[in-house]
């Protein structure tokens, strides 16, 4: 994204960048949401068996949970990093709102880990024996729910941010908050009745994700950081 | 009433109600005495005593 | 320490738990004698479920507790970010475990409610299903005040996951309702209603004002200890400053 054609401000646009590059790098987890997804989908088989008709029903189930654990995976690093190596302190004392800092790492978090897995949904999709509606329906689910996890992610990791082992608890803290945009996304996905209504309810949880959890997580970073 | 078939369920849901409200009343209690003991080997050792810290 | 200054008199709080507590203890100990006649020995079996109907007057009084206790936590959450007031890190400090105890309590109770009465030990029922989520929600709070060392850091981290479980809980519900809704069961599940008879009515208002006054007792000297925690930690802070030989005491003892 280059400084003069964006619409964010530059101070922003930057740290895009800068977590952008960082996530591509080996090191980065973006790759490494992508196979551990792929990893999930394909033991499942093993645990339930190769019955192809019964992976097809539980499939969106199985593709959901798998998104689900693969967004929680890379999580705990999203402030760590940036509190290691002290970016966290200039967020901190920066004049560019910590809310924007946070949704701008949101935005690149799900850059990198989401949307990878909106992408080869369909194709895992297909390794589970989903029909074509079942694949839209899981794809345009995930499109629109995975920007929600990743935010109620990141209320977890600002608020595990000094702890040096807060990946599980992370997880502990957010997988139940992360319910109601299951059974909705799976609801939406599996198409078992309308499509549209879990769909517009997970649009909506989506909006008030995005809407309150910057502010829960900056307020959390501020007070972590102290 | 005891002539209920489901009478021990009864029975197990009370139980296991006086034990976590038990181990609620013992644990806070048991959690008193600890600190209290502390406070005053601290206070001795300070020579702080309690009053000093009550202001 | 930044937060010793804005102490908020705890002595003055411990008096009134050396006031109050001998009353609040009385009034329980009298609530849950009559209660429990009430609901072991006076109430009539209902006519359908026979004597398990007796397990609703523990069952429904710690769901109660369960939502009681989480807005309680709530508004000490506001009271410590707001006012960043200790006396309010100590009530939802204090409160945690009291109710993820009393969360566990419905659980159990439910379950052992469900076996006679669905024939079977859980039933994802939506009901049944939301003070679950609770359960794990109390638990998170628990495992954070656990794992963060700082206090007061400790008490303002807690809050924000409290008060953003507090927007959840009323999702959570919706959505589970929903859920359970779509996957229809065969649950015959009728409890209460508008057509509760009074000889049920009554052991369930005493045995719900029971766990509230057993609660509210074991709250206040809950939030003691956690004053009488603090002074133990500072004290030993300023025995570790002072260069005593306090070191041993304060590894063998967490400052927690």
């Amino acid at each position: 994204m280059k400084q003069n054609g964006a619409p964010l401000p530059s101070p922003l646009g930057a740290l895009l960048v800068r977590d952008l590059k960082i996530g591509r790098r080996i090191g980065g987890a973006a790759s490494m949401g992508v196979l551990f997804f792929l990893c999930l989908v394909a033991i499942t088989p093993f645990a339930v068996g190769p019955d192809l008709a019964l992976l097809a029903r539980i499939g969106p189930a199985i593709l959901w949970i798998a998104a689900l654990l693969a967004t929680l995976l890379g999580l705990d690093r999203l402030f760590q990093a940036d509190a290691e190596d002290g970016s966290l302190d200039l967020f901190l004392m920066s004049d560019t709102p910590l809310e924007l800092i946070v949704l701008v790492k949101c935005l690149a978090h799900w850059l990198l880990t989401g949307l990878p897995l909106v992408i080869a949904s369909p194709f895992f999709g297909l390794m589970l024996g989903l029909d074509a509606r079942a694949l839209e329906g899981v794809a345009a689910s995930l499109l629109v729910g995975t920007p929600a996890l990743t935010l109620i992610g990141a209320i977890g990791a600002a608020l595990t941010v000094s702890l040096r082992r807060g990946g599980l608890l992370l997880a502990i803290l957010i997988l139940p908050l992360a319910i109601p945009i299951l059974i909705f996304g799976v609801a939406a996905a599996s198409g078992a009745m309308a499509f549209l209504t879990p769909f517009l309810v997970l649009c909506g949880l989506t909006l008030a994700a995005l809407a309150l959890t910057p502010f829960a997580a900056a307020l959390a970073l501020r007070n972590g950081a102290e | 009433m005891t002539g209920d078939p489901h009478f021990g369920f009864v029975i197990a849901a009370y139980l296991v109600a006086l034990a976590v409200i038990a181990a609620m009343i013992v644990a806070t209690l048991a959690d008193y005495a600890g600190l209290k003991k502390r406070l005053e080997r601290l206070a001795a050792r300070t020579g702080r005593g309690l009053d000093a810290e009550r202001k | 320490m930044r937060t010793m200054p804005n102490y908020a008199n705890p002595a003055d709080f411990l008096r009134l738990v050396r006031v109050a507590v001998p009353g609040t203890t009385a009034i329980t100990a009298i609530l849950f004698g009559i209660g429990l006649y009430l609901a072991l020995l006076d109430s009539p079996p209902d006519y359908q479920q026979g004597e398990t109907v007796r397990i609703m007057y523990l069952h429904v009084p710690s769901a109660w507790m369960a939502m009681f206790i989480y807005v309680v936590m709530s508004s000490a959450a506001f009271g410590t970010l707001v006012w960043r007031h200790p006396l309010a890190d100590a009530v939802q400090k204090s409160a945690a475990p009291l109710g993820t105890s009393f969360t566990f309590l419905c659980l159990v109770t439910g379950s052992l409610w469900g076996k006679p009465e669905w024939g079977t030990w859980w039933v994802w029922d939506a009901r049944l299903t939301s003070v679950f989520v609770l359960f794990l929600i109390y638990l998170g709070i628990v495992a954070l005040w656990q794992v963060i060392e700082d206090p007061g850091k400790a008490a303002r981290l807690v809050a924000i996951f409290t008060l953003v479980g507090a927007v959840n809980i009323p999702i959570i519900k919706f959505s589970v309702d929903w859920w359970n809704t779509l996957h229809q069961s065969a649950s015959v599940f009728r409890m209460g209603g508008p057509t509760i008879a009074m000889s049920m009515l009554l052991p369930l208002i005493f045995m719900t004002f029971s766990f509230t006054f057993l609660f509210v007792t074991l709250h206040l000297l809950a939030i003691r200890n956690e004053i009488l925690r603090r002074r133990v930690r500072r004290l030993s802070m300023l025995a570790a400053s002072a260069g005593e030989a306090e070191v041993p005491v304060i590894f063998a003892e967490p400052a927690e």
